[in-house]
């Protein structure tokens, strides 16, 4: 259908190149410092330094909620699991296609303005699938990791390519899977590869040139604190990578970083000590990288309890005291509640069956109860919970994630020599099934038809009360959720899961007030922002990119 | 790689064949001296007025940051020497008007039957819907006239254009 005023003109429309007047909006570290007074745009990874992926949009309540209206889709062309979270900034919507494309969407129509793919080195290494999880965007600038470990800059209007360094050496099996963290002019990565032997680290690039500002490694060297935490040489292949984007608290002028599993990885009798700082969560000085405080949540892990999460940071009233929390359900079965100024430890309580551990000392360090071999442990390989994004909401005062209910696996344990660039496993796992041979579950879902059934595991979205460590109420789904949340102003909370139903929730009590079948595994936390006064929300489902609104 | 003895015609001959982008139907093109060239392109060829090179330059025409890698010498040329034949029709200016009494000049990134994305004169991405558009124009003129440089300037354009390959 041609317009019928689309004219071709012969008059000389002289296109004026203006010297850039450059009337587009920045996205100075201001507005991201502030980022949650901006509810209209979704301006990091988890909507700002806290991470708490709380909005403050209402427009979308309880009461209106069943009248969304799927506005637009964006489908994408890569197969495997869409891990992206996108960014949103004045009305431009960022997102990234496995492995490393990255894409400017109009987030009114969903058309797409450019396209910028960068293209892995083809021996680049990754245990557990080609995934980008997101952007970082500062000034008139997009960042991304990539699979063969390097970060880009991109120029956020035309999408051509600034900048483009190396973070790790692909041959030894580093990547970089996370969106990266904008902290002031710098840009922060950590690197993947616990699996590969790696030794893991933070870094920090200056956001104009790319040129490393500071390094801080996972595994402390010879002579540093904690190095005695690992015996011989097993520090330099120790893992401890970092995969998820972490938090940052301008007063204190500290990141917050989860670190991964140790190596190898299922086989603790290995690497003797408690292998310092894998699963623990560390706090990096923004500025020089320096280690000012960890807490560890499993030593000598043996089980891959990578405490790969979102440090969730709030400032509430804890038991009577004004607080600084840092808030933490982890991957080993328990939920913590820290201290972020000093790392100490306040609670710490099981969220599901937890079974290799018989509980918590008064310093929050675990009492091991490993089970004998051939015997199932709880919570299996896939944790209670694992990477994807919870959501505090401060109005509720409640703390919400999507965890792994009655899900065990049965551990083996072997030697392992570590080689370059090669998986260093020690061992495997399987997950307990209730029939011997019956199929079960593991990293993704692919299949329409669900013949495990919930008797291998099921989803329960969990909301805890920091003040008591427990849980307040919970939401069932029949197969497990790999879906972040999100919580609104109105009190709505929108998550996933595997199924492919994109749900509202009462953040209040736990009512289901909609849901939609999108028809494909949801495996990111879904965003919400507004343009022209309108409130948006998208998920990603399988292929597919979805965003609702009210009818306007 | 060896010395090899060729006679001059025959050596003029792989030249012109190589400078035709390979091509034995192709036209041979002059490829000048790319410092001259960088020169004439930010400065009397007024080319950076429009375009954008490693982060420098308005957004406003397309980003030649590659060009070097995506291009033959012979569309270069004819990119200089005759635009009209030459300029993809996606980059042809054009001007909307919005129901709302904005007019917006620009170059197009993306178009559909219901709407289009352009990049306007402030350098801002826009997606406009065809329903709320009272006009749309798309020039038939391209956005710059035949380069007035002579033919060696052109070929030292060419020569600096070749050697815009990304980021190396």
């Amino acid at each position: 259908m041609k317009l019928t005023n689309q004219i071709r003109t012969t008059s000389a429309a002289l296109f004026l190149c203006f010297a850039a007047t450059n009337a587009f909006a920045q996205a100075p570290y201001e507005r991201i410092l502030n980022a949650e007074e901006e509810p209209q745009n979704w301006l990091t990874y988890n909507g700002g330094y806290k991470s708490q992926r709380y909005s403050q949009l209402d427009q979308i309540t309880p009461e209106n909620v069943t009248d969304l209206k799927l506005q637009w889709t964006l489908q994408n062309q890569v197969f495997g699991a869409w891990q992206s979270n996108p960014i949103v900034v004045d009305g431009i919507m960022y997102v990234t296609e496995r492995p490393n494309t990255v894409m400017a969407v109009d987030a009114i129509t969903g058309r797409v303005f450019w396209k910028y793919r960068h293209v892995p080195a083809e021996n680049a290494l990754i245990c557990c699938g080609a995934n980008n999880r997101g952007v970082a965007v500062l000034d008139d600038k997009v960042f991304m990791g990539t699979l063969d470990a390097r970060l880009v800059a991109l120029d956020r209007v035309t999408g051509s390519a600034l900048w483009d360094v190396e973070v790790g050496d692909v041959d030894l099996a580093y990547s970089v899977t996370m969106a990266p963290l904008v902290v002031k002019d710098k840009v922060i990565v950590g690197v993947g590869g616990g699996e590969f032997g790696i030794r893991g680290y933070v870094a920090a690039y200056d956001a104009e040139t790319g040129e490393e500002a500071w390094k801080t490694y996972t595994i402390p060297g010879p002579g540093e604190p904690n190095h005695d935490s690992w015996q011989g040489d097993d520090w330099e292949h120790g893992g401890a990578p970092v995969w998820i984007t972490g938090s940052f608290d301008p007063e204190l002028n500290l990141t917050y970083w989860g670190v991964g599993n140790p190596g190898p990885d299922w086989n603790a009798g290995q690497r003797p000590g408690d292998n310092l700082y894998s699963d623990s969560v560390i706090a990096l000085d923004a500025d020089s990288g320096e280690l000012k405080w960890y807490f560890q949540f499993t030593p000598n892990d043996a089980y891959d309890y990578d405490s790969v999460q979102v440090p969730v940071l709030a400032d509430i009233v804890w038991r009577g005291t004004p607080s600084k929390v840092m808030m933490w359900a982890n991957r080993n079965g328990y939920f913590y509640v820290l201290d972020r100024v000093t790392g100490k430890f306040l609670e710490g309580k099981p969220y599901v069956k937890v079974n290799w551990s018989s509980g918590l000392d008064d310093n929050g360090r675990p009492i091991p109860t490993p089970q004998p071999e051939g015997m199932p442990t709880f919570p299996g390989n896939q944790g209670g919970t694992n990477w994807y994004p919870p959501s505090f909401s401060p109005r509720t005062g409640l703390f919400y994630f999507s965890a792994w209910q009655d899900y065990a696996t049965i551990y083996r344990a072997e030697e392992s020599d570590y080689e370059p660039g090669r998986a260093f496993l020690g061992g495997g796992f399987s997950v307990l099934a209730p029939a011997p041979g019956a199929p079960t579950i593991g990293i993704g879902r692919t299949n329409p038809i669900n013949n495990w059934t919930n008797e291998v595991g099921f989803a329960s979205l969990k909301a805890m009360d920091p003040q008591t460590g427990e849980e307040v109420w919970s939401y069932d789904q029949f197969d497990v959720s790999d879906s972040g949340m999100l919580t609104t102003g109105s009190d709505i909370l929108f998550t996933g899961g595997r199924e492919g139903y994109f749900h509202a929730i009462d953040a209040r009590n736990g009512d289901m007030l909609w849901n939609v079948n999108l028809g494909g595994q949801i495996v990111m936390a879904p965003v919400t922002f507004s343009v022209d006064g309108v409130q948006y929300v998208s998920v990603i489902s399988g292929h597919a990119l979805s965003t609702f609104a009210l009818p306007h | 790689m060896p010395a090899f003895s060729l006679r001059s015609e025959e050596m003029n001959g792989v030249i012109a064949f190589i400078r035709a982008g390979f091509d034995p139907e192709g036209e041979a093109v002059k490829i000048g001296d790319p410092v001259r060239g960088k020169a004439l392109f930010e400065g009397e060829g007024q080319c950076a007025d429009c375009h954008r090179v490693r982060g420098v330059g308005p957004r406003t025409a397309p980003d030649l940051s590659n060009i070097g890698a995506i291009r033959t010498p012979a569309s270069l040329q004819r990119n200089l020497l005759d635009p009209a034949t030459a300029l993809l029709p996606i980059n042809r200016p054009v001007r909307l008007v919005t129901r709302f009494e904005e007019t917006i000049v620009g170059r197009r990134l993306n178009e559909d039957t219901y709407t289009v994305q352009v990049i306007d004169s402030g350098e801002r991405l826009r997606s406009l819907k065809k329903t709320d558009l009272v006009s749309y124009e798309i020039s038939d003129e391209p956005s710059k006239q035949p380069t007035t440089m002579t033919s060696d300037e052109v070929a030292d354009v060419i020569g600096y254009l070749l050697t815009l390959r990304g980021l190396e």
